[in-house]
């Protein structure tokens, strides 16, 4: 290959490549889905302020759960790019 | 990782058996974090008051938050676990804001500290289950409820177990991680700029409300297993 820099191979640049793509497609998944939560738990508050206590704690069970697919893509990216 | 910036205990010339430097470091420090979390409290359990004032008001708010999660999730009977759960969050969230001190690490940065909590959980949780339901009871939750459906059931349950610990240390790992990564890279990139604390103090500041979440996580997650192992009774 003779368009990269020395000592780099095809293998490093779509290392590169998939670190990028991994925790960027990974991190749009997680955002619709804690933005899902977070807007139907404070839509579910301002209807019923007396169950907010009541809601926290699943309302975080889920925006946990969602963010931790980002956090495996986050993990995937993070040995890719130890790759390069 | 490299721990070279965790400068504060190098003095501590020593490894421990069979450890490299850099894992004694992370027991060094974990040690740290388990003062950081014992002193304090061991202060105010000394000092209890019947009106409490000040500082004795900051942990019994906090305990009192954490017994009204376990009582919502788990049910009355989850106090008896209190223990547990409470060490967790304690301890996790020391260990989160020992790594945002210059000089020192987080325990929980290293997979392995991580590893252990888990595991410590899986193994508590999955005991639970035994005690309460009996050998044959609980794994008989792992076969759901429709007898035709049972072995995909069964082999599903099972990875799911397993992956309950996985997820859990890197979870945790990963937000460790990808904090200390972030604050690195943006001090580095800026680093020639005159505001070159800016971005790094926000990332700084955003990882002070991010500890103690990601401690309150692992607790609840522990809860929900907790949960889930003593009143599957209920549930199916």
């Amino acid at each position: 290959m003779e368009g990269l820099a020395e000592g780099k191979t095809l293998i490093s640049a779509m290392a590169a490549l998939g670190a990028g793509l991994a925790i960027g497609l990974g991190a749009i998944g997680a955002g619709i889905g804690i933005g899902n939560a977070t807007g139907k738990y404070l839509e579910s508050c301002a209807r019923q302020p007396e169950m907010q206590g009541k809601l926290f704690p699943w309302f975080m069970l889920g925006a946990v759960l969602c963010e931790t697919t980002a956090l495996y893509a986050l993990t995937i990216s993070f040995l890719l790019f130890f790759k390069i | 990782m490299d721990h070279t910036e965790a400068v504060l205990l190098s003095f501590l010339h020593f490894t421990l058996p069979g450890l490299t430097h850099a894992q004694t470091m992370v027991v060094e420090y974990t040690w740290i974090a388990i003062l950081l979390v014992i002193v304090p409290l061991a202060f105010v359990a000394a000092n209890l008051k019947r009106v409490p004032r000040g500082y004795q008001n900051v942990v019994e708010s906090l305990i009192g938050a954490l017994e009204g999660y376990i009582v919502t999730i788990v049910g009355t009977a989850g106090l008896k676990y209190f223990t547990l759960i409470a060490s967790v969050f304690f301890f996790i969230a020391a260990a989160n804001y020992l790594g945002l001190v210059p000089g020192c690490l987080a325990p929980t940065g290293a997979l392995t500290t991580n590893a252990a909590w888990a595991i410590i959980v899986f193994v508590f949780y999955n005991f639970l289950g035994f005690q309460k339901h009996g050998f044959i009871g609980y794994i008989k939750h792992f076969f759901g409820p429709i007898w035709w459906m049972a072995p995909v059931v069964f082999v599903v349950e099972i990875i799911s177990q397993f992956a309950r610990p996985l997820s859990l240390s890197f979870r945790l790992f990963a937000n460790l991680l990808a904090g200390e990564t972030i604050i690195k890279l943006l001090f580095s990139v800026a680093l020639g700029s005159f505001l070159f604390f800016v971005p790094s103090f926000w990332m700084l500041w955003e990882s002070i409300i991010t500890a103690p979440i990601q401690a309150f996580v692992f607790s609840l997650l522990t809860m929900v297993y907790i949960g889930g192992a003593i009143g599957s009774d209920e549930e199916h």
